[in-house]
């Protein structure tokens, strides 16, 4: 016997080692200098990502597979790896604002957001279960410390724990799911999965069991209904810009995870669409339900930014389920959409606090747009995009999203989907109420919000008007990918 | 003669047990342990599936079964590694919340609700 | 016919130009940030004219440009306008700078107002003169927004709930456009063209499933009804007019209850020439009703602008009926009614906010006499009213004349019934008057100054076309004829 040592080509994960380095030295400097400056980490940690982000684009796509088959470069890694690091990106400005109110979680804060970066940016080039769980498992990690992180706070602490217990509940089924899977095709590699399943598509038992268990462990990470009842606590307690990369980074990645093992052609188990879609269906309707319904009775602003999440989850899935390329495009776009306008939403959050008082319920943004403008404008840019009101890119998206079902005929779904989204008018709306027509009560003033909170708010609108009046910007990329895979 | 599928029951006996513990247990080190469990539960499935391969005649004779039993070492060695880091996490976060609420029931982290 | 001068363009953009301007303006320069808004409806007025002067309305569509824009949905920018688009594109830039003079008594955060009122006005250009059905429906939606604010921010008490209903009422029928929009594009192969859509359904599978036409034409049908607002989608129009600003009220019975009538005829008519046919009769019938239940209702207000309100939706089921009726006479009135209805209610509400500045109230009966004090303004009123009853030589007389005439042969118990509207239309109308500005003078009200000269401006432009319309009807009807003709040649053969 010989072991092959499999080639290893540290170049093509160059992003990945550069955001790794990163998050080390943010975490080491804690140790060497004595006292470090906010701005310092913050400007670190973006020139980091900057120089990963350009790293990530100038790399060259290529379908085949490295790392003994383990990873692949291909167009859709690269243009999600952007994805994902531009958000990482937002995600420290507007924490930058945070941590200066609660000074005590940083710069372990970046750190942490920079590591489970770097799970999103494997689960992302995964070509092969193996690295798609321990991607998972970088992502996760990370993130239930971040939900613990506001140490002094009871909610934190116990948003963290029952992040924590699911997360490494779902891992359970994740990893079991794996073990059949590998029991019945030999092997975990997607590919070969995908081909021996394509040569003789049979579904046995063992193998239908490894996909529901998979799908279960997915389904809690991305917060499907009937799995999603950690999300809303969860969002609640965990500190904002944590819970904004929760909602945001884990969920895409999640989503991806599940396009890279069920939908993308000739791979994994797109062979046997029969037997997964049903499921899928039924779970992205009652998530678009439950999500939906969920947000209208929230008065907690974080909570309802939580249901709204679960609900776009649901659109998202609809569109997964019609198992086309035009879905597996349109799931892109919305993810790029959904990521700017829910960090913005919670950047809003951050940034709208009063002195020594979080902005927790919704009526805590009454009067935003008389002392704020700019935060209660961009606001309203986010909440509208999230609704799907066109010249935003959540309209766009959405369109996608729906003409895909539409396109594969699921024409229940797509009614559903329009009907909720109708619903979800309503609760979008009284942010946007609440901001503009209540007056402000008269008990503090806003606080003052920092730069790098602007900017990062600044971005996700320009980002959302850009792409909703000219979404060509982005779709060419992404035709780039689905037609490469 | 034992085989394939006695290793199955076990450890889908053990996974069983995990997640009942995970849902009826009330002490946060306990669940810790249930999670545990499943974890265990996947990587005893995993060695079975490698040791009595569901097709062909058994034990590792070619060269596929090897690079099929590299492969399924591998993701036992990570769940294991995993594991363990989890439970690192979890301890902390554990002891956080009794730094806070002097207990680690479950129940009684109930401040979040809507 | 490509147009070299974008003239169109121009005319649609020049206030989001103006928008962006009032936005980067200090809020605290109240009065410069009017004067801009003011100065930047302007060009578009002036190309309106230019417009209409160079409108051959032989040559069919005109000033069309075509850009790609969204290529891989194959969405076109593909904007021009023919006869029925003329007239309203016109009507829109003529009541926006009118508004804008209504607006200037707004003191509380003017710069957001102004604002989005030019926002609004780009909105509306736009789907007057979109031929891309998702070009229409961007700006159809996009025009929903700037209007929900101006009635949740700046109405009157109840402005919460009027937004809301109205947002809800709209978005709830645009729905329905979006899903027809969607199974036209998916089964014509992939087209959002306006004016080829026609032959391409025929062509489709489409053309011969009269049941999913149905449909359709059903969905798109209440996603401009409620618009219009026809029976029984009407309950959000008096709420929202009761809680709007003057001048978001003349815009919204001026220009946007056109847009309901506007998108029938633009794309529900057209593309399912077979369908307006079979719905003829029922689109008349909730005419009829409109134009009953309206008249009714507006009787037993006590609300000037409610009535006022009321009396639209009356109104505007004159539109209906011409539009069912599907004769030349019946179609050109249709048309000209939308226009009339637009210059006459629009002074009636700025005549209903004259007074409301003045006496903080709309109650009808708590005026009286007011004809001794302020004879100008009882003036515009006397005007306006017998325009809107539709006295002989003022416009309104012409267009309801035209669509009883086009629809009598077709329905003709409905139209004799209709004809009732007319005479409760013109009992409400002298009963208004005669309590508010005949009879004892109200004391109260002895000291009230007339009309001030920036009210007069505002009013003058539209009682002269209403008093030129009504002698020289042809004026405009000789813009929309040919393009009418040639729909009902379409419907008609279908």
């Amino acid at each position: 016997m010989q072991i092959q040592v499999p080639e290893i080509s540290l170049w093509q994960v160059l992003p990945e080692l550069i955001v790794l380095a990163t998050a080390v030295g943010v975490l080491a400097s804690d140790l060497f200098v004595k006292s470090v400056q906010r701005v310092n980490v913050t400007l670190t940690a973006t020139l980091g990502l900057l120089i990963a982000f350009f790293t990530a684009r100038s790399l060259e796509a290529s379908a085949t597979p490295i790392f003994a088959g383990m990873v692949v470069r291909d167009s859709l890694s690269i243009l999600l790896d952007q994805i994902f690091l531009a958000g990482a990106m937002l995600v420290t400005w507007i924490g930058h604002e945070y941590a200066r109110r609660n000074p005590r979680q940083f710069p372990e804060f970046t750190a942490l957001v920079l590591f489970a970066t770097i799970g999103m940016m494997v689960i992302a080039m995964s070509a092969d279960l193996i690295p798609l769980f321990v991607g998972i498992e970088l992502l996760s990690l990370p993130l239930f410390v971040l939900a613990g992180s506001d140490k002094d706070r009871l909610a934190s602490g116990e948003a963290s724990l029952k992040y924590f217990l699911l997360g490494a509940f779902s891992t359970g089924f994740l990893v079991y799911g794996i073990a059949f899977i590998f029991g019945v095709t030999r092997t975990t590699n997607l590919t070969v999965i995908g081909q021996s399943l394509a040569a003789h598509a049979e579904a046995t038992p063992l193998l239908v069991l490894g996909f529901a268990l998979l799908l279960v462990g997915l389904g809690f990470k991305i917060s499907l209904a009937p799995f999603h009842m950690w999300a809303p606590d969860v969002y609640q307690g965990a500190p904002t810009p944590a819970t904004a990369w929760i909602a945001t980074g884990s969920k895409i990645a999640g989503f991806v995870a599940l396009m890279r093992v069920f939908t993308l052609p000739d791979v994994s188990f797109a062979a046997l669409s029969d037997y997964w879609t049903p499921g899928i269906w039924w779970l992205a309707l009652i998530t678009m339900i439950i999500g939906n319904a969920g947000a209208l009775m929230q008065s907690d602003l974080k909570r309802m930014l939580a249901y709204s999440s679960i609900a776009h989850g649901g659109y998202l899935a609809m569109a997964f389920t019609s198992g086309t390329r035009i879905g597996a495009e349109a799931t892109l776009f919305y993810m790029a959409a959904y990521l700017l306008m829910t960090v913005g939403a919670f950047g809003v959050a951050i940034a709208a606090s009063r002195s020594g008082q979080e902005c927790e319920k919704i009526a805590d943004l009454s009067g935003l747009a008389r002392q704020r403008p700019w935060l209660a404008f961009a606001m309203s840019i986010f909440m509208l995009s999230l609704a799907g009101m066109p010249g935003t890119a959540g309209f766009v998206g959405k369109l996608w999203l729906f003409g895909a079902a539409v396109q594969a005929q699921y024409y229940s779904l797509a009614l559903i989907g329009v009907l909720t989204t109708l619903l979800s008018f309503y609760y979008y709306l009284r942010v946007i109420v609440y901001m503009y027509v209540h007056e402000p009560d008269d008990r503090l003033l806003f606080n003052r919000y920092s730069f790098s909170n602007g900017l990062a708010l600044t971005v996700c609108a320009v980002g959302l008007v850009g792409l909703g009046v000219f979404p060509n910007l982005l779709w060419s990329t992404i035709r780039l990918c689905t037609g490469a895979v | 003669m034992i085989g394939l599928y006695h290793f199955l029951i076990l450890s889908g006996v053990l996974f069983s047990l995990g997640v009942l513990g995970v849902l009826l247990r009330r002490n946060a080190l306990v669940v810790l342990m249930a999670v545990e469990l499943m974890l265990n539960a996947a990587n005893l499935a995993v060695v079975a599936f490698v040791r009595y391969p569901m097709f062909g005649d058994g034990g590792i004779v070619n060269a596929q079964d090897y690079a099929a039993m590299t492969n399924g070492m591998t993701l036992v060695f990570l769940v294991m590694t995993v594991a363990a880091a989890e439970v690192g996490v979890g301890l902390a976060i554990v002891i956080n919340l009794y730094r806070q609420k002097k207990s680690v029931n479950i129940e009684e982290a109930n401040a979040l609700k809507g | 016919m490509e147009s070299q001068t974008h003239l169109l363009t121009w005319m649609t953009f020049f206030p989001l130009i103006g928008a962006v301007l009032v936005l980067i303006t200090p809020s605290r320069a109240k009065t410069f940030i009017k004067q801009l808004a003011f100065v930047f409806t302007l060009p578009s007025l002036a190309l309106g004219v230019q417009m209409l002067r160079l409108y051959d309305p032989a040559a069919g569509l005109q000033f069309v440009e075509r850009v790609s824009w969204i290529s891989y949905f194959n969405i076109e920018y593909y904007i021009g306008a023919d006869g029925l688009s003329v007239p309203m594109l016109f009507l829109t830039v003529l009541l926006c700078p009118i508004c804008i003079l209504a607006s200037w008594g707004i003191n509380d955060r003017v710069k957001g107002y102004f604002a989005l009122f030019l926002l609004l006005e780009t909105g509306m250009l736009g789907v007057f003169s979109a031929l891309d059905f998702f070009l229409f429906y961007v700006f159809w939606e996009l025009m929903l927004l700037p209007m929900y604010f101006l009635i949740g921010i700046w109405g009157g008490p109840r402005r919460e709930y009027a937004a809301i209903k109205f947002f809800l009422y709209t978005l709830f029928g645009s729905v329905f456009l979006l899903i027809a929009m969607i199974v036209i594009y998916l089964n014509t192969g992939g087209s959002f063209d306006l004016v080829a859509l026609r032959e391409q359904i025929a062509s489709s599978p489409l053309g011969s499933a009269a049941r999913v036409q149905w449909w359709l034409f059903l969905g798109m049908y209440v996603a401009f009804a409620i618009k219009i607002p026809a029976f029984p989608f009407h309950t959000w129009l008096p709420d929202a007019h009761v809680e709007a600003p003057t001048a978001i009220s003349v815009i919204l019975a001026g220009i946007l209850l056109k847009m309901g009538t506007y998108g029938i005829l633009r794309i529900a008519y057209p593309l399912f020439p077979e369908m307006a046919q079979q719905f003829a009769l029922f689109i008349a019938i909730i005419a009829l009703i409109n134009i009953v239940y309206g008249a009714l209702c507006a009787m037993a207000q006590t609300d000037l602008k409610k009535l006022v309100a009321y009396s639209s939706i009356s109104h505007m089921g004159y539109v209906m009926l011409g539009m069912a009726a599907l004769t030349p006479e019946g179609m050109n009135g249709a048309v000209l009614q939308m226009f009339n209805h637009g210059t006459i209610t629009a002074m009636l509400f700025l005549l209903v906010g004259v007074i409301y500045d003045r006496a903080h109230h709309r109650n009808i009966d708590g005026f009286g006499g007011l004809a001794k004090n302020l004879p100008i303004y009882s003036g515009f009123t006397c005007l306006a009213f017998f325009a809107s009853l539709g006295l002989p030589g003022l416009s309104g007389f012409i267009s309801e004349a035209l669509v009883f005439l086009g629809a009598f042969p077709v329905f003709m118990v409905i139209t004799i019934i209709g004809l009732s509207g007319i005479v409760i239309t013109a009992a409400y109308i002298l009963w208004t008057y005669q309590r508010v500005f005949l009879g004892p003078l109200n004391e109260k009200y002895a000291e009230l100054p007339d009309c001030s000269i920036r009210e007069q401006v505002m009013l003058y432009p539209l009682a002269f076309i209403v008093i030129l319309l009504g002698v020289f009807p042809h004026l405009i009807l000789q813009i929309f004829q040919p393009t009418m003709m040639q729909l009902i040649e379409i419907v008609t053969k279908g």
